[in-house]
């Protein structure tokens, strides 16, 4: 017997209830033995799969380590949490759950910031008017610096937020954030909005393929049977293109 | 390249020394806030970030500048010269990671003329004396052009808009042509009210306003940008959005940008240029002149180039900037730079002017290896 193949599925809110529904109209039943305590679990039918309980960013981390061979995680931890993602990770396709925006929002009342250009503008202007940098609350780093990069903003500072992020410019911790937002209510009641051209990553839950595990071609015949049975549209022929990309330096 | 014994000073410990510089042997690793506040979080994807046992941020230091600023503002000493030699560090994605520097700073000086030619007389001298040949050095003047955009009149949206592409050709290139062409989109998702007092030109009661929505919303005062602030950059904005660059304008820029002559006649041609254009530029040019004249003193001048539109674009950098490439590259074996702005902005009490260089050892040493290209 081969080494199995590793599927990792969130283990724990909506993205678990999701995935498992997902599963479970594909026809795939998700064994847990020892009740919700234990890590690991079996595909019922699949003698040579193993099912991982993570949580989403453990999952996004797993797959560019290599370490599973399939998971479902949200497109902004893929991106946020793993260096050269593309490199690392394929995403097969969408699941059409777990939607969010990654993005960037400024206080309402600033009535002169509209887009990222302006907000270039007071980042270059801050320090001489404050005597410090302008800053952001994040706990996307990686995603902020690249965006801000692209729009040619250095001049500004981060500041780690570990959760209630949107509260941070109102109690003077920041002055913007970059957060993700599903309607923009959370935004909206603390008096937040959402730059024009501020919108980092439409984010939602894909199917992400690791390049970066072993692939041989038992576990590839068990991937390709489970994803077909999945109901999502494009999801075998994403698992196809990427396959090929697998590196095979082992 | 096996990096020189720190302590015992580096190749150009006795050049350095005789003009008056102490010299420093500096931890390699440095607390990373400072990095991040003079040159941007931008700067934390070029330079490695660790931590230490409590959780403290460190950085492998990415140049000695900041460091050498730092002691000095520790030592808490008058005017001083500094010279160091080790390796920085830097994320790149072609080329090693690591890389040996030795480097001069001078803070403090009042003489800013004479601190600019004698430190930029001392890396080419070093550099020289690292066996070097076929020298030659290009100038830039970031007051210059600032001063050039005060003269123009510019708005201030506009001027550091331009000063923070200074030096970035592809950059200048793309916001010169962006404001020259009409902008016409008024910023219309504010409410009525804001857009009534701004249409009013009523900029006490848009501030009000601003105020009031700030303190209504929670906003803790004093924390970030104030009312004031916003309804005046909302209203600066609202008159630029009916307006673009004055093509004469345009065309005063550009050419500026493109100006490059050799020191020697750089001053003449800039006071020409400067009368032609009808700008007053009488002070940063007395002291362009004034510069030149102590260079001449030092350097064989038929070896350097002015260049307009030649600086960096960070803002802690306020005057000459320079570097030097040798014979068989383009690639610079030292640079440096006058950066009056960095001491306060790393917490001294009060702005110190300041100016040094590195020379890019791995660039010079070796034979057969990468200095020898």
């Amino acid at each position: 017997m081969s080494d199995p193949l590793v599927i990792a599925i969130p283990s724990k809110g909506r993205l678990q209830e999701k995935t498992e529904a997902l599963f479970q109209a594909g026809g795939l039943v998700v064994e847990k033995p020892g009740g919700s305590r234990n890590y690991r679990g079996r595909l019922s039918g699949f003698d040579d799969v193993e099912i991982a309980f993570l949580s989403a960013s453990e999952i996004a981390r797993e797959l560019g380590a290599g370490r599973v061979h399939l998971g479902v995680t949200g497109e902004d931890l893929v991106r946020e949490t793993v260096p050269d993602a593309d490199r690392r990770i394929a995403l097969a396709a969408p699941l059409g759950f777990g939607r969010a925006d990654v993005v960037v929002a400024v206080p309402v009342a600033w009535i002169d910031v509209s887009s990222m250009e302006d907000l270039d503008d007071v980042a270059a202007g801050y320090r001489a008017a404050h005597g410090r940098r302008l800053r952001i609350a994040t706990k996307y780093w990686n995603l902020t610096e690249r965006f801000f990069a692209s729009h040619g903003i250095a001049l500004y500072r981060i500041v780690e937020s570990l959760g209630a992020t949107e509260g941070a410019p109102a109690a003077g911790l920041a002055d913007a954030i970059v957060d993700i937002t599903t309607t923009g209510s959370t935004l909206r009641a603390n008096h937040l909005k959402i730059l024009e051209d501020g919108v980092i990553l439409r984010s939602e839950a894909n199917l992400a393929v690791s390049l970066r595990a072993a692939w041989p071609q038992p576990a590839r015949t068990a991937a390709g049977r489970i994803v077909t049975a999945l109901p999502v549209a494009g999801i075998a022929g994403g698992l196809e293109r990427a396959l090929p990309r697998i590196e095979t330096a082992s | 390249m096996p990096p020189a014994p720190d302590k015992a000073g580096g190749r150009l410990a006795r050049l350095f020394g005789e003009a008056g510089a102490t010299w420093l042997d500096l931890p390699v690793l440095h607390p990373v806030d400072p990095f991040l506040e003079a040159a941007g979080e931008d700067i934390r994807r070029r330079i490695f970030v660790t931590e230490g046992a409590s959780g403290e941020r460190f950085c492998l230091r990415p140049d000695f500048t900041i460091p050498v600023c730092r002691h000095h503002l520790a030592a808490g000493s008058g005017p001083a010269r500094y010279a160091y030699e080790g390796l920085v560090f830097r994320r790149q994605a072609a080329g090693a990671p690591e890389r040996l520097e030795t480097g001069f700073e001078a803070i403090g000086g009042a003489d800013e003329a004479e601190d600019d030619a004698s430190t930029l007389a001392l890396a080419a001298d070093g550099v020289a004396a690292l066996g070097a040949t076929g020298l030659a050095v290009s100038i830039g003047d970031i007051g210059l052009f600032t001063a050039l955009l005060s003269a123009l009149n510019l708005p201030d949206a506009w001027r550091r808009r331009l000063r923070r592409s200074f030096g970035v050709p592809a950059l200048m290139a793309a916001n010169l042509a962006r404001l020259a062409e009409p902008n016409g989109s008024e910023n219309t998702a504010v409410d009525e009210e804001f857009a009534d007092a701004a249409r009013a030109g009523d900029a006490k009661a848009l501030e009000t306003l601003v105020a009031e929505t700030l303190a209504g919303q929670g906003y803790m005062p004093g924390t970030g940008r104030t009312a004031a602030e916003i309804a005046g950059r909302y209203l600066d904005q609202r008159a630029l959005s009916e307006t673009h660059l004055d093509p004469a304008i345009l065309r005063v820029l550009e050419a500026y940008l493109a100006l490059e002559y050799p020191l020697a006649e750089a001053g003449d041609r800039l006071a020409a240029f400067a009368a032609d254009a009808g700008l007053d530029l009488a002070g940063p040019l007395a002291l362009f002149a004034a510069r030149a004249a102590a260079i001449a003193e030092r350097v064989p001048t038929d070896t350097i180039r002015f260049a307009g539109g030649f600086g960096r674009p960070l803002d802690y950098y306020t005057g000459l900037v320079f570097q030097i490439t040798a014979a068989g590259s383009d690639d610079p074996v030292a640079g440096g730079g006058r950066y009056d702005r960095l001491m306060d902005m790393l917490g001294a009490p009060s702005p110190v002017p300041a100016i040094g260089f590195a020379i890019r050892l791995d660039r010079l040493d070796g034979g057969g290896g990468e200095g020898a290209r």
